[in-house]
């Protein structure tokens, strides 16, 4: 589980710490409190990868706070980010950059921050300076996006699934 | 309710995010309970999200995993308590004595520790071989999605196998997709057969030799099966395993008209 879901925690947990250091002491933790909770986790509410998501968030943005750590709020740092690091299955080698590339920047940096970063609706409407309810609707357009992008992939996995 | 405009509305895409409050997120909870389309919107913006989250993936340090594994496995309470009564009771004994103490409850405590962590090591790949069997659910249930979603396209054509003489109650279906130009076959009722025996789909056009397609076995279950541009009628005939280039008329189990 560890070596499957790592990476992803981690790049949530780097993204709202912004610090090596703390943001691998989070890591740990979070998977500690996993390990621990496991028993807690309900499949009929969440999927495993949501469960551990969303204490990643939880438990960076705790640290956040703890540390007092300055809010990095530019938004152009996004194609700085060693985004796909960490891939290197077959699975995960898409063509990540068009990915990235093709989705309109307005809905990157609301996946980024709402996903990754922990952002709440109304931190992100006061930050973008959006309304509330127009939030709610980009969201939905951004993840229907990252679906419809993702699709053809699924779909190609499939077809290879049913020729091995 | 409108189901549509409650998943379009965008709270399920809040609820994955845990964004709701605790009266909106039961409510969701219990939408998904009652409505199959709900929870299965769901799931797929989880898993759009998840695939999101591996994209955008940093690699994690390796020494965080060795630090956390090695932090995993717990002493066992039995030996710290041990050394404490040992250590608080037996401050007036000889040296000799108390050093042969503890070199014994040192050895002990060792003991404890390397069952303990062999147990703790058993259990963890116990539980990683349990993920694994996880993950290979979760890749089925994403291939069944996809069929699942192929099956009910709105240009679907859903074509009832009209069986031959001597099949009667046997029961096909075709699924046939002229936009995307696809064809599944939902086997519901197919004959007995012998090991050495398969169920061979054939593509018949006017005024040309029948074309042999897919060659199976398998029954109860939904196939993706060839298409053929301009065929005006697929049949299913037995065949010997391994299929046949010319069909045995006298084997003909049913035929399905798409023109």
């Amino acid at each position: 589980m560890y070596h499957h879901y790592s990476d992803a925690i981690y790049g949530i947990i780097h993204r709202i710490l912004r610090r090596q250091e703390e943001s691998e002491e989070v890591l740990q933790s979070v998977f500690l409190k996993i390990w621990n909770n496991i028993d807690s986790y309900n499949e009929s509410k969440a999927t495993l990868f949501t469960w551990m998501a969303q204490i990643a968030r939880n438990t960076a943005i705790d640290m956040k706070r703890l540390k007092s750590f300055e809010m990095t709020s530019n938004t152009s740092s996004f194609d700085n980010t060693e985004y796909g690091m960490a891939s290197e299955s077959s699975e995960k080698n898409v063509d990540i950059k068009a990915l990235i590339k093709n989705m309109p920047e307005k809905y990157k940096i609301l996946l980024d921050k709402m996903f990754l970063e922990g952002y709440t609706q109304q931190e992100i409407s006061d930050e973008l300076e959006i309304p509330l309810g127009t939030v709610k609707t980009r969201l939905r357009d951004a993840i229907q996006t990252l679906r419809e992008t993702l699709k053809d992939e699924k779909h190609l996995l499939y077809l290879l699934s049913l020729l091995s | 309710m409108d189901i549509k405009s409650y998943i379009s509305s965008g709270i399920l895409e809040l609820f994955v995010l845990g964004q709701l409050s605790p009266e909106e997120m039961r409510e969701v909870e219990v939408m998904q309970e009652k409505h199959i389309e709900i929870k299965r919107e769901i799931y797929e913006i989880s898993l759009g999200l998840e695939k999101y989250g591996q994209l955008t993936g940093i690699k994690a340090p390796e020494s965080v995993g060795t630090k956390l594994f090695d932090n995993l496995p717990k002493r066992s309470p039995i030996v710290q308590s041990a050394s404490k009564d040992i250590s608080g009771s037996n401050g007036g004994m000889r040296w000799n004595l108390l050093t042969s103490l503890f070199a014994l409850i040192g050895i002990l405590g060792f003991t404890l520790y390397y069952l303990q962590l062999s147990e703790n090591k058993a259990t963890s790949q116990q539980y990683e071989s349990q993920i694994r069997v996880c993950d290979s659910i979760t890749n089925q249930q994403e291939q069944q999605f996809a069929l699942f979603n192929q099956i009910n396209d709105p240009n679907n054509k859903i074509i009832d196998m009209t069986p031959t003489a001597g099949y009667a109650g046997i029961s096909v279906y075709l699924h046939h997709n002229t936009v995307s130009k696809k064809n599944f076959l939902q086997l519901v009722n197919l004959p007995e057969i012998t090991s050495d025996q398969a169920f061979q789909l054939w593509s018949l056009k006017d005024g040309a030799d029948p074309m042999p397609l897919n060659v199976f076995a398998d029954k109860n279950t939904i196939i993706p099966v060839d298409f053929i541009d301009q065929t005006a009628t697929y049949a299913i005939t037995i065949e010997p395993k391994g299929g046949s280039q010319s069909p045995s008329l006298d084997k003909l189990i049913g035929t399905m008209g798409v023109i």
